[in-house]
């Protein structure tokens, strides 16, 4: 079967229709990457369709926008807090705890999380507008990818700042700061510690990444001497507990070897901070 | 996206499910769906705008066999159901539905026909071939016909 003929035969517009069967698309799949001929007939009866549904495109109601934009909303939400959740069982009534938190500042968790959903489906929704204007396919193939890594990056990040919020939101919660100590000034971290599980949970995002080799220790000062509160690893920044810490008056955090040291190396000593 | 699309998706809704009510359902789903694939779209395998618009039609499609209409349109002749349904009466809109009469009334009635059923209906290739008797590679070719005439039509519509 020569191109023509095999155009003809009408495989590209089955294929189009999804009507065509597994084994007719992977062959026109390939066909497509080697053939010019044949590409250009895809892009053509794709062309046709898409200039039939912009023909006979009817205006939607006015409210139709708004309610979707919700519908996705709400789903992004569902999904984001839902694993935020799940990874921090720990967390003592979690429930209680937020609601305590909006009677003293109705609304500041909620309307928080909305606008940050609400702002970026804002920004997919311009920039995949932007990007659908543009003529340039291989572009438009570039800003997809572009967009899809976008998006994920963005989610990540959406998981994260829940966490932190968790964090925030919860009256059990006391927090620490840590400040720099001598050749470390500009360091800081912030320990979080739940006053009813004792668990000790910290955010030292801010510290300058760790050497090879080496780990960041967290360290409980109870009556004068140095207890160790865990060993910190990125992944469990402000959403796994480091160590459960009954008493201490103050939180360091010096640098060790890898997993740790029996008692903290204190010339390597980044940040401390008294409760 | 929306403002760019959300028209002729609607559109294509409409068509099939005939009715606003369902169509304005529908819709909704169908965006939440690009919106939650958007990653899974693969370029190489077709333009974007396309894609949409077959999420659109199939979403729409699985509605109508999922209410068990599909028997009440396979039982009406035609050209009936295209230009003289009930059911499209009731829309009480027909003007949302005369550009895309009027491209294609410019086609022969088989070929309107051929696009009815596979576009607008879901039929596969296997059904039309039965329900007109005429020969798969027919079918095939006729739909091939159908598509590079209603191009033309486009042309000078536009």
């Amino acid at each position: 079967m020569n191109t023509k003929e095999y155009i003809s035969s009408g495989i590209i517009e089955s294929y189009i229709l999804g009507l065509a069967s597994p084994e007719e698309a992977g062959i026109l799949e390939c066909v497509m990457k080697n053939n010019a001929e044949v590409k250009a007939a895809f892009e053509e009866a794709q062309k046709t369709l898409e200039d039939l549904a912009t023909s006979q495109a009817v205006a939607p109601p006015a409210g139709l926008k708004s309610k979707i934009w919700n519908k996705i909303q709400q789903e992004q939400t569902t999904e984001e807090v839902q694993p935020a959740v799940i990874s921090d069982i720990t967390a003592a009534k979690p429930q209680q705890d937020v609601k305590l938190q909006q009677d003293i500042k109705p609304q500041s968790t909620g309307s928080w999380k909305t606008y940050a959903v609400a702002a970026s489906v804002l920004f997919l929704v311009s920039a995949a507008g932007n990007l659908f204007w543009m003529n340039d396919q291989s572009k438009t193939k570039e800003e997809i990818v572009k967009i899809q890594a976008e998006k994920k990056a963005q989610d990540l990040a959406m998981q994260k700042m829940n966490q932190k919020m968790k964090m925030f939101s919860n009256p059990d919660m006391q927090m620490v700061m840590l400040k720099g100590v001598e050749k470390h000034t500009d360091s800081k971290a912030m320990v979080f510690w739940d006053k009813k599980t004792k668990k000790v949970y910290l955010n030292a995002e801010n510290l300058p990444k760790a050497p090879e080799g080496m780990q960041y220790q967290l360290w409980a000062i109870a009556d004068g001497k140095p207890v160790s509160a865990g060993m910190y690893t990125e992944e469990k920044d402000s959403k796994t507990a480091l160590a459960n810490i009954p008493k201490a008056q103050a939180f360091a955090i010096t640098l060790e070897k890898q997993g740790g040291s029996a008692v903290p190396t204190m010339e390597n000593m980044y940040v401390m901070g008294e409760i | 996206m929306y403002d760019h699309y959300a028209g002729a998706l609607y559109g294509v809704i409409l068509r099939i499910v005939q009715s606003k009510e369902y169509t304005e359902e529908i819709i909704q789903d169908v965006f939440v769906k690009i919106w939650n694939a958007v990653h899974q779209y693969d370029p190489s395998k077709g333009r974007f705008y396309t894609w949409m618009i077959n999420i659109a039609r199939n979403t729409a499609i699985d509605y109508l066999k999922s209410k068990g209409f599909q028997n009440e349109l396979k039982n009406q002749p035609l050209p009936d159901f295209v230009y003289n349904s009930a059911e499209l009466s009731t829309t009480n809109n027909s003007s949302d539905f005369i550009g895309f009469n009027n491209v294609l009334k410019g086609l022969e009635v088989d070929k309107q026909e051929l696009i009815d059923l596979a576009y607008y209906q879901g039929y596969t290739q296997n059904e039309i071939s039965e329900k007109l008797k005429i020969p798969l590679g027919t079918v095939k070719t006729k739909m091939r016909n159908a598509l590079m005439k209603l191009k033309d039509l486009l042309k000078d519509y536009q």
